[in-house]
């Protein structure tokens, strides 16, 4: 199925639900509110596209500066019969706003939507697990943030710190 | 204590146990936390992350040609995926052309690490079932595919080949005849290996069989590469997501049927075939020309996003990245093959036993520093 074609089905499937379709070189780039994403996904698995293959999960953070800052959310589908790419991108704020999990549609967002909660700090309502992936489960600060300092967590290491009940064992005289 | 005719009571209470994070089948540094009934495995989870070095947030401040030799680090074992998926990211995000003999050369040398990665899976997963004789095996025809870089790059394994706009070095004089004859070497080895390991009536009685996955279950846990394909996902991005100047070669894309564990080991044992009919077709119809686009001074992206996806020894690897007119990306993702079949161990390794857990773990061919990135 060629780009265009694709851009055509999409567009029948998401006719109410997209805030716009683009045509790209070579994938459709959707536009939708966050609320729909559930919806939208849903849409386009089972319907004429057929995407049933999530590739990635992500978010690019956009920090404060007059208005009150965003959180971009990345969804990267395929539809591994009809060979064709959408991507689908929503906004939301930066704090106190989630957005709703797309694991149960696809149980490989299990993963992506830990990580992005675990680097960007973005919170996925419903998620079987949200906890983090890559980085240390008492880590301070979401590092993708691009307010983030190296400063949020504390990385020198001793064993006083690691293991106070050790350090006082060796004391002299304890 | 002795129990004088006693019977000792059976335990039949659950079990955790941590395989990991230092365990030679792990390969590289993972955790499974395996809950267990007696051997059975009632459920796995995951612990991974140890060894992230952030790659994403240093390539947002280094910038595109700085954080580039560092992609080597992902996946080390087939290095040349990554440096193509985020040169290709870059490349499409800044409408950069390829010269026609660059893109030659980078199918040659993606190739050809194919074939060595696959190498080095074939004898850790004989390793995984104790088949040492593998494990020396494979690695001997390996080091005459890191004898090839090191000619072509000077370096064996790190050895940042692809660059934004081409590659960095033409194939010096004389190599070619070295590629052909180290191929020769390889697929007669290859006969040799079926006869030794896929035929070996103890590797089928470990393998065969063993860890099932559906077509279904692949696409839904995003599984791709060898792992998708043996489970009969007909999907390779090579064909089906066309990059550089595949469409010109000449080759099979393999599909297992039962998707077991002998069909993700046959797999990539043909696929190591396909890869050297490539590499010869290369090798036969290199055109001549340029090998780098001369970029400007200070290389930069402008906004926009653009997403570089090739098919690497462990699936689908991809650079997604969000351009804002800099020199650097405003964000860039990473999505490896790897991360994604690993989910699936989660699912796939529950009702079997401890013993088979090392072999279907090898079977998916992990490379940790891919994974955590």
């Amino acid at each position: 199925m060629s780009v265009q074609e694709a851009a055509a089905a999409v567009q029948s499937e998401l006719s109410d639900l997209a805030e716009s379709i683009e045509t790209r070189e070579r994938d459709v780039l959707v536009r939708c509110a966050a609320k729909d994403i559930p919806q939208v996904m849903a849409r386009l698995r089972d319907g004429a596209t057929s995407c049933d293959y999530l590739t990635f999960v992500t978010a690019a953070d956009y920090p404060p500066s007059e208005d009150r800052g965003r959180m971009d959310l990345w969804y990267h589908l395929r539809s591994l019969s009809l060979r064709i790419e959408v991507l689908v991108t929503a906004s939301i704020a930066r704090d106190g706003e989630s957005v709703r999990t797309v694991s149960d549609l696809y149980p490989t967002a299990v993963w992506h939507e830990r990580e992005c909660y675990d680097l960007l700090g973005v919170v996925f309502a419903g998620h079987p697990d949200l906890t983090r992936i890559l980085l240390p489960d008492d880590w301070r600060g979401h590092p993708l943030r691009k307010d983030y300092t190296e400063d949020m967590n504390d990385l020198t290491y001793t064993t006083e710190k690691r293991w106070p009940e050790m350090s006082e064992a060796r004391k002299p005289g304890g | 204590m002795a129990t004088h005719g006693r019977k000792a009571p059976l335990h039949n209470e659950e079990m955790l146990i941590n395989m990991g994070p230092q365990h030679p089948s792990t390969h590289g540094v993972l955790r499974l936390v395996l809950r267990l009934r007696g051997e059975m495995i009632e459920s796995c989870r995951c612990v991974i992350g140890y060894l992230h070095r952030c790659h994403e947030y240093i390539s947002e401040r280094n910038g595109w040609i700085r954080s580039l030799p560092l992609t080597d680090r992902l996946d080390y074992l087939s290095p040349i995926t990554c440096e193509w998926a985020m040169a290709l990211a870059a490349e499409r995000l800044a409408q950069v052309e390829v010269p026609e003999r660059a893109e030659w050369l980078r199918v040659l040398s993606a190739e050809l690490y194919r074939i060595a990665s696959h190498l080095v899976f074939v004898g850790t997963f004989g390793n995984d079932l104790a088949a040492v004789t593998m494990f020396l095996h494979t690695f001997r025809e390996r080091e005459l595919i890191m004898d090839i870089f090191e000619k072509l790059t000077g370096q064996r394994m790190t050895c940042h080949y692809i660059r934004v706009g081409g590659v960095g070095w033409d194939l010096p004089a004389g190599l070619d005849r070295e590629i052909r004859q180290a191929l020769d070497v390889i697929e007669s080895r290859l006969r040799e290996y079926d006869d030794l390991f896929t035929n070996n009536r103890i590797l089928r009685a470990r393998t065969e069989g063993v860890a099932e996955i559906s077509a279904e279950r692949c696409r839904a846990y995003g599984a791709s590469g060898p792992v998708a394909r043996a489970s009969g996902v007909d999907f390779d991005l090579r064909r089906d997501a066309p990059y550089g100047v595949y469409d010109r070669f000449d080759y099979r894309v393999i599909l297992g049927n039962r998707g077991d564990c002998l069909d993700r080991f046959t797999c990539r044992m043909e696929e190591m075939r396909q890869s050297a009919r490539i590499c010869r077709q290369v090798l036969d119809g290199l055109p001549p020309g340029e090998i780098r686009t001369k970029l400007p001074a200070r290389f930069k992206t402008p906004e926009g996003v653009a997403y570089g996806a090739v098919e690497g020894a462990r699936g689908e690897c991809g650079y997604f990245a969000i351009g804002d007119g800099t020199e650097a990306p405003y964000r860039l993702k990473i999505r490896s093959g790897g991360f994604s079949n690993l989910h699936l161990i989660e699912d796939i390794l529950v009702g079997w036993k401890v013993a088979d857990v090392v072999t279907i773990l090898g079977s998916i061919d992990i490379v940790l520093g891919d994974i955590d990135r």
